[in-house]
């Protein structure tokens, strides 16, 4: 006891409350540490959107037989949205596997199958054709493909099947195909039933694919909600 | 001649007895904490007091050949754009994320347009289309900002999936009492 006493006794009270300190800060680190690390994870665990998948690995072999493209669901959507395609011989992660959106290159492809892919729309895309190149072959699909934004005003409306574009900027034909018929059905509107509101001539049944053009045959950005599609 | 020097023996002042009664305390506090926290790391909070949200009482559907079977459902605080609402949830561990119908999202004023899409394959490899956004609950006067998804599949309707409620709340079927626990 003494010994301890003339221990302690040697340093002051400053030099003890400092050593105190050192030695409780380089102890609680670890602790401290370990905790936030563990708070993080649990706090973040409501937060956790978006839902993402791991990028997939392309490793397959190229197919042998021309690729197919079915169909394309949805024919509208924004950055970021996912679209699915179907068809047939896409291969299974096809090695040098690409697809485009007009001539942008489509980087974020959550799954590639051989008979069903699903993408992301790239930021930086437009309403478009989507194509896929895999190995010699270049397979275009017939419908483009339309994106808007945040800044898209021109709306289309579909209900029983009495299609009408509100807000239309710069509008010169809608095109539509129907489910039972691969053939585009054309009509260029010419009447509105107001200046805000365009209605397309005939009722129509089954839509599966919309797109709008200006007079110079280039596509419009429009919005639908997607209930209607 | 020779001097004899008497040592006398060191009477110690009140110092060192309360730099001594520093380090004790110091220590008895620093192995308190430390084995605290050190357990805390260690059981990740297992044997923390869990808060009772919501107790529900459990319902039962009468199915032909199998008699009362209990149903995962209960009712919660719904934040809309007319205030809260009442909604009957089931819950779905086998879902991902919790799940409305497509018809909600304007009621809770979200424009389905402008919410981020995913492909979602569901029963039978179908695939469906659903739009992501968040909801707010309310329990027990807790307000809580959940993750869900909007879809079209007409047969699904309110679901409480994986993604910010099953991996947030723990979730009693109490057999015994015939009710649902929700627990954080």
């Amino acid at each position: 006891m003494k010994k301890i006493l003339l221990f302690i006794d040697k340093y002051s009270f400053k030099q003890l409350f400092f050593a105190v300190l050192i030695i409780t800060s380089l102890a609680m680190t670890p602790i401290f540490t370990s905790l936030s690390i563990q708070k993080t994870t649990m706090n973040s665990k409501a937060a956790g959107l978006p839902l993402t998948t791991p990028t997939p690995i392309f490793y397959g072999s190229v197919p042998k037989n021309e690729p197919k493209i079915n169909g394309i669901k949805p024919y509208i959507g924004k950055s970021g949205d996912e679209i699915v395609v179907w068809g047939e011989n896409f291969g299974d992660y096809p090695f040098g596997g690409t697809l485009y959106m007009g001539n942008i290159k489509i980087n974020s492809i959550t799954s590639w199958k051989q008979d069903e892919i699903r993408f992301v729309i790239p930021g930086e895309a437009t309403s478009s054709l989507f194509s896929i190149r895999v190995g010699n072959w270049n397979v275009i699909f017939e419908k483009p493909i339309t994106v808007y934004n945040q800044t898209t005003t021109t709306t289309v409306h579909v209900q029983d099947g009495r299609l009408e574009v509100l807000k239309p900027i710069n509008l010169k034909k809608v095109v539509v195909w129907l489910s039972n018929n691969d053939k585009p059905l054309t009509k260029i509107i010419e009447k509105s039933v107001n200046e805000n509101t365009w209605r397309f001539p005939d009722t129509v049944a089954d839509i599966n694919w919309i797109s709008l053009y200006d007079p110079q045959n280039q596509l419009l950005p429009f919005i639908q909600n997607p209930i209607e599609y | 001649m020779e001097q004899v020097i008497e040592q006398q023996p060191t009477a110690f002042s009140w110092q060192p007895y309360a730099k001594l009664s520093f380090i004790v305390v110091w220590l008895i506090l620093f192995s308190f904490i430390s084995i605290y926290l050190i357990v805390s790391i260690w059981t990740k909070g297992k044997f923390k007091s869990q808060n009772v949200l919501l107790i529900s009482p459990m319902r039962f559907t009468k199915f032909t050949g199998l008699g009362n079977v209990s149903e995962p459902l209960v009712n919660l605080k719904l934040k809309t754009t007319q205030g809260y609402e009442n909604y009957d949830f089931l819950l779905d561990s086998g879902a991902v994320v919790s799940s409305l119908p497509y018809e909600m999202a304007e009621k809770m004023g979200q424009n389905l347009i402008y919410l981020p899409r995913l492909a979602l394959t569901g029963y039978g490899n179908a695939t469906t289309f659903a739009y992501q956004g968040t909801m707010m609950v309310d329990m027990a006067g807790n307000t809580y900002n959940l993750p869900v998804v909007f879809t079209n599949s007409g047969t699904t309707n309110f679901l409480l999936g994986r993604k910010g409620f099953f991996d947030q709340f723990t979730i009693n079927f109490n057999n015994l009492n015939n009710t649902i626990e929700i627990k954080q």
